[in-house]
């Protein structure tokens, strides 16, 4: 539609590095009532969307990710600094000419907002009434676009009678309508199963990649930041505190808030039972804790055996995680190795191997 | 009953239909536009204009508050201005309606702002006019409301509609007072509050069923 599918396949998402969402410094404070000081949702904001990739930006809830992705609808205005769409700054807009601009972003909600008086088919074709467009246009639009979302079956169906994916979905085929260049989701899939968050996330994926539409998501799950954006900045109390893309930010977070949402991945943390143990102090008879951190190429080599044959020091693996991200693999592994060990020697080797090794403590 | 009676009491019936009939019409033509006026007009809501709405609200508000026999007397004035005379069925469709506007704007202010917010934010986000929005998601959310507002105000008219037995209004309720009460015939008084009992339950039953054929919201998941 927007970006022809053989380039975007060709490049990957590394297409031309023109921004179709552009924050520059924008910053959003409301009056709050009663009160002379005003709230700041949002502080500075600096932030580049490039034309047919994914970003992600994750935040608690009060970060200020709802005012960022409404900054750039027009929803909301921002109070300093701009917000360009397509070079256009939406802030200035008014009237028919932020109407007009609003019909190429499409938006999708964690409550879906579908109307429930419509039918499936109708809800999609809201947007189309509401351009102007013709019946017979909107008949073949509409079809093709519930047929994209595979839910041809339940047209003549309310909003009432279809369970949440299946409410998401009639949520992307509207949101898709005006055939828009880019897609908010407004944590589009923080209401649904880990199941059907999966096949949500795989339909956005491939109405980026088949489509060429840019899409800002905001969510709080790291796992949908992982599933399906090319980059993620992290929002906390209304600031961008990291930015990247996101192999980088998942294996090398630098933010505390950016680390705080990886706290519950095996081998990023000390497990519980392990944290009060450790000791700085080397225990004679017991374990030196050391954490090995696996990027890229790296993370397929079997390093850990070749540790033990190589050097003879025996590791006992206690807490990890091997995964891929972006199609690369990485990981951490927590592991003790004995405390009589030459632990400088073994992290030595770890790291001519190009792996991150660390000493964490001691236990007895 | 003598045929009589019998005669009076369905020309009184039809003379309240008809004076409830036109009362709600016009309350509707006149009462919605400023019901969904008075649910979008606040600050920061999509017609925004607090000024007007707060003056509206504050009539709305004045025209309720005054008790339904003062109001029929006061506004005589206006009443002949409109309907050439102020007395007989006719004349009495006007204070009816002037009851009947805010009455009924009120209920169908309170059906608007039932409607789920995330819904106008849909259709704002889809570039939507203020009337559009007012047109394609706020009347149809909020029609098994309105219906059901409606319905309440239609059993309201039908009982303030007795009231205008003052002003020569005629209908069910002139005739209780007159003949069931003055005349001191029970049987008469029994017969019309049947038939208001009757009236009264065929008009919310009917609510009832078009409300729930309208809401879509509580359909089984097939």
């Amino acid at each position: 539609m927007n970006a022809p599918v053989t380039l975007t396949a060709l490049t990957g998402h590394a297409l031309p590095a023109d921004a179709l969402i552009r924050f520059e410094n924008a910053g959003k404070s409301y009056a709050s009532r009663g009160e002379a000081a005003e709230v700041t949702a949002l502080r500075n904001v600096d932030l580049s969307i490039r034309t047919g990739s994914i970003m992600g930006v994750i935040g608690r809830s009060g970060a200020g990710k709802s005012t960022l992705i409404r900054l750039v609808n027009g929803l909301e205005k921002p109070t300093s600094g701009r917000v360009l769409f397509d070079d256009v700054d939406i802030g200035t807009l008014e009237g028919g000419k932020l109407r007009q601009a609003q019909r190429s972003i499409g938006m999708i909600f964690q409550h879906f907002n579908l109307l429930s008086s419509r039918t499936a088919f109708e809800n999609v074709a809201l947007p189309l009434e509401i351009a102007g467009a013709r019946s017979d246009e909107i008949k073949s639009r509409v079809e093709a676009l519930l047929e994209l979302v595979g839910l041809t079956d339940k047209r003549d169906r309310y909003p009432a009678e279809l369970s949440g994916g299946q409410k998401q979905r009639v949520g992307i085929a509207r949101a898709l309508a005006t055939k828009p260049k880019a897609l908010l989701s407004d944590e589009a899939t923080s209401a649904l199963d880990p199941e059907t968050t999966r096949s949500i996330l795989d339909l956005l994926g491939t109405v980026n990649r088949e489509l060429g539409v840019t899409i800002l998501l905001i969510t709080h799950e790291m796992s949908v930041i992982r599933a399906i954006a090319d980059e993620v900045a992290v929002l906390d109390a209304g600031n961008v505190v990291e930015h990247g893309n996101v192999y980088d930010v998942f294996t090398q977070p630098k933010h505390e808030v950016t680390q705080s949402f990886f706290a519950n991945d095996a081998g990023r943390q000390l497990p519980a039972w392990l944290k009060g143990k450790l000791t700085p102090e080397r225990v004679a008879g017991g374990q030196t804790v050391i954490r090995i951190t696996f990027r890229g190429a790296y993370a397929n080599e079997a390093v850990l055996s070749k540790l033990t044959r190589d050097l003879q020091i025996d590791v006992n693996i206690i807490s990890g995680t091997i995964d891929t991200i972006s199609g690369k693999p990485f990981g951490w592994v927590i592991a003790g190795i004995p405390a009589d060990a030459d632990v400088a020697k073994a992290l030595d080797y770890l790291t001519r191997q190009g792996l991150g090794a660390e000493v964490l403590g001691h236990v007895a | 009953m003598s045929p009589e009676i019998i005669r009076l009491i369905v020309q009184s019936t039809i003379d309240t239909l008809y004076m409830v009939a036109l009362a709600v019409g016009f309350g509707t033509l006149v009462g919605l536009p400023l019901g969904i006026f008075l649910a979008t007009g606040g600050k920061g809501e999509l017609l925004a204009l607090p000024g007007l709405r707060s003056a509206l609200g504050f009539i709305a508000n004045a025209t309720r508050s005054t008790p339904f026999i003062i109001l029929v007397v006061a506004i005589i004035p206006f009443t002949r201005l409109v309907a050439g005379t102020s007395i007989g069925t006719s004349a009495a469709v006007v204070p009816l309606t002037v009851a009947a506007i805010p009455f009924i704007a009120r209920l169908i202010e309170a059906a608007i702002r039932e409607v789920d917010h995330g819904l106008v934010e849909a259709a704002r986000a889809m570039g939507a006019t203020p009337l559009q929005i007012v047109r394609k998601v706020l009347i149809p959310e909020a029609m098994p409301g309105i219906v059901l507002g409606l319905t309440l105000a239609i059993v309201n008219l039908i009982g303030f509609s007795a009231i205008v037995g003052v002003v020569g209004g005629g209908g069910l309720g002139d005739l209780g007072i007159r003949y069931g009460y003055q005349r001191f015939m029970p049987e008469v008084m029994l017969a019309v509050v049947v038939v208001l009992i009757v009236l009264v339950q065929g008009v919310q039953s009917a609510g009832d069923l078009l409300s729930r054929r309208l809401n879509k919201r509580n359909r089984q998941t097939s």
